[in-house]
């Protein structure tokens, strides 16, 4: 039985094959290689393997953890994952979800009098607007001036940084006298409600969940999806077949970019109810790694998500029952990444071989006709 | 490819049934758990406080646990787990924990939560806060540098301007004008605790501008200012603060430095003394903050040590 492939452009790295017998390959790779390392730290890996195991499901509320740092996860894969069906690497979900706390913040702070839900419903509003707006800057230098996507999204994830830490240490929305920079608490109506009595889960990844079954649903059944996905499989073909690329590349841009707004208001309307210095820290460039290892698949999203937050949640108790490094869980997480795109490249790579060898068999060629399909 | 899977999902197993039986009943009696914002390894306030804790364990033989990079999104969820686990003295280390603490400490009121590096308890009876103090620190930071300058023209470099260092720097410019009005006093943020590069430029630019002493309330990035006042030829000297500067950053041109006990901090926050429910400010009658002397005249160090006598005893009014 053959598992369904196909082909995905990783920049500077070239053409990578995806399949879920390649993607658990390089997972199971990357923890067996974890385990390693964990024992050269000087720890039995199968303790803290059990560790990390008990941390993300040893009861609901453990599990409530692993949820609540998919939110994020979730919305930033999305987010990338529309990007790569379209051919563009979106990789600033980081500084979108900065700018979309901003956007949150600035109307969840005042007093407005409006009921919760409608209160609520204005920040993510807000909050999508500002990072599309952010998002389109991107969008169009990428579209209209050849600009590079990766380059121009990062650079700007910095801007955006910084930004926040003026908008929580010098702007009138930021906490006088605070011992470390955050914005005025949120209003009450703004906040978004805890599900579980002991735990933080709120409705984020559930937004999430629902996103990514949205966004499945658009990709393959609408005319925009069509676009999107034609546009990412062949550029030339699309053109040639009267989409206009430049227009459908903006569009991926901005739809990223308010999902990962989205996502960052969340984050902060859910858990610390204030905009704090650096409260992304990383989750927009691990997006990316989501949407690598689910293959740009809205669905794969969901699972690649949940399993980032199980190794994010069972990590940090694996570092405090065992000792392991706090930074452990974030090497398995890359070593899992790299082993899954090397898999996939080191298979691109033999079957060009052998397309090469044998010009009759044309393996690869027959591969990317599948994807497209 | 299959016969890899296969095997590697074998261990997958093996592992899970290997590690089934390894939970045991621990006693929790006086147990203590840090959450660090940084790295322990950091040789600033989060290792030292680590140590202290370390101490405080090997003194008087309690359980301890430690999580060290917490980042924000995971605060609330990492002090809930250990409050979970039955710690019974839980300590953020780091101004960004407060709001994570008080969420956590309403949830659970037997346990006893410290917010380290603040002074907030949010009325909370199960909350305490503790930091060294800043304002005695800045104070003889200022005796030290009013007695150093040449030119008149004294500088502070801090990483950004929380509370505690904004209360350092009133209390730094206090002094340099109680004992000469006539000094040219200016703070600058460069928005990085640990870039040395940022810091050295920083204190090149100032030195540049005709500042002759450099006061920096740094982490990692005061090896920036020390090299800079070094490499400046006898243009500026350094009165450092935190850490010993001449030992830390063997910096030739320190004149002084303030030190934080943070060691210490960590170790008294570890053994329960200071689970009352109130915030603390250990300043130099607890030993959290100490003068060194390098290059400083002796006039100089008699003006420091007449500062603290009159700090001790009330005579010098500044905020704690």
């Amino acid at each position: 039985m053959r598992t369904k492939q196909k082909i995905i452009k990783v920049p500077f790295i070239g053409d990578l094959i995806y399949s879920s017998g390649h993607t658990i390959l390089g997972i199971l790779l990357g923890i067996f290689t974890g385990g390693l390392l964990i024992a050269i730290s000087g720890v039995n890996p199968f303790l803290a393997y059990a560790s990390m195991f008990r941390g993300a499901f040893n009861s609901l509320q453990s599990f409530s953890n692993v949820l609540v740092r998919s939110s994020p996860l979730l919305l930033g894969g999305i987010g990338v994952a529309i990007g790569i069906k379209s051919g563009v690497w979106n990789t600033g979900i980081e500084g979108y979800m900065y700018i979309g706390a901003i956007g949150a913040t600035i109307v969840a702070i005042p007093e407005l009098g409006l009921p919760p839900i409608i209160h609520i419903l204005l920040c993510f509003i807000v909050a999508m607007l500002f990072a599309g707006l952010w998002g389109a800057i991107p969008g169009y230098l990428r579209a209209y001036k050849g600009v590079n996507e990766v380059t121009a999204t990062i650079m700007l994830s910095y801007v955006a940084i910084y930004f926040t830490n003026w908008i929580v240490s010098g702007s009138p929305l930021a906490q006088e006298g605070a011992y470390f920079p955050m914005s005025l608490p949120f209003a009450e109506s703004s906040l978004l409600s805890i599900l579980m009595k002991g735990t933080s889960l709120h409705p984020g990844p559930f937004i999430g969940l629902l996103m990514c079954i949205i966004f499945h649903i658009i990709l393959k059944y609408t005319p925009f999806g069509f676009r999107t996905r034609m546009l990412g499989y062949n550029p030339f073909a699309a053109q040639y077949a009267g989409i206009n690329s430049k227009k459908q590349i903006v569009m991926t841009m901005v739809i990223g970019a308010m999902l990962g707004g989205l996502g960052g208001a969340i984050e902060v309307l859910g858990l610390k109810h204030r905009l704090y210095m650096e409260f992304v820290t990383g989750v927009g460039y691990e997006s990316v790694a989501v949407a690598l290892v689910a293959g740009g698949e809205p669905i794969g999203v969901m699972l690649s998500a949940l399993f980032f937050s199980i190794l994010k949640v069972g990590g940090a108790t694996m570092s405090i029952e065992t000792g392991v490094s706090s930074s452990m869980a974030s090497i398995i997480i890359a070593l899992c990444v790299l082993f899954v795109i090397g898999v996939g490249v080191a298979d691109s790579k033999r079957l060009k071989k052998r397309d090469e060898k044998d010009p009759g068999k044309k393996t690869l060629s027959f591969k990317m006709e599948e994807a497209v399909k | 490819m299959k016969k890899i899977i296969t095997v590697l999902l074998s261990l997958a197993v093996m592992c899970s049934v290997f590690a089934g039986g390894a939970t045991e009943q621990v006693d929790m009696t006086g147990s203590v758990a840090m959450v660090l914002s940084g790295l322990k390894t950091d040789q600033a306030f989060n290792q030292y406080t680590y140590e202290g804790m370390l101490r405080a364990a090997s003194e008087k033989g309690i359980k301890t646990a430690y999580k060290e990079n917490v980042t924000d999104a995971e605060q609330v969820e990492v002090i809930r787990q250990l409050a979970q686990q039955g710690y019974e003295i839980i300590i953020g280390q780091g101004g960004q924990f407060g709001d994570s603490l008080a969420t956590v400490a309403k949830e659970y009121p037997d346990t006893h939560f410290i917010f380290s590096v603040g002074k907030d308890t949010y009325g909370l009876p199960n909350m305490s806060a503790a930091t060294v103090s800043y304002s005695e620190a800045g104070y003889l930071g200022g005796i030290m540098a009013a007695h150093s300058t040449k030119t008149g023209k004294v500088a502070m470099i801090t990483g950004v301007f929380y509370a505690n260092q904004a209360q350092m720097r009133d209390s730094f410019e206090k002094a340099l004008h109680d004992v000469n009005p006539s000094i040219e006093f200016t703070a600058i943020e460069t928005n990085d605790w640990s870039d040395t590069d940022k810091a050295y430029n920083a204190a090149n630019a100032l030195i540049a501008q005709g500042y002759d002493v450099l006061f920096p309330c740094l982490d990692a990035a005061g090896a920036g200012v020390a090299a800079a006042t070094d490499d400046s030829k006898n243009k500026a000297v350094l009165v450092g603060s935190v850490a010993d500067y001449a030992e830390t950053y063997d910096c030739k041109s320190a004149m002084g430095s303030v030190t934080f006990n943070w060691e210490g901090l960590g170790y008294l926050e570890a053994t329960g003394e200071l689970t009352d429910g109130k915030s603390h400010v250990v300043g130099m009658a607890g030993n959290g903050i100490s003068a060194i002397y390098n290059n400083l005249s002796s006039e100089g160090v008699a003006a420091v040590e007449k500062a603290k006598s009159d700090l001790s005893a009330g005579k010098i009014n500044i905020p704690d």
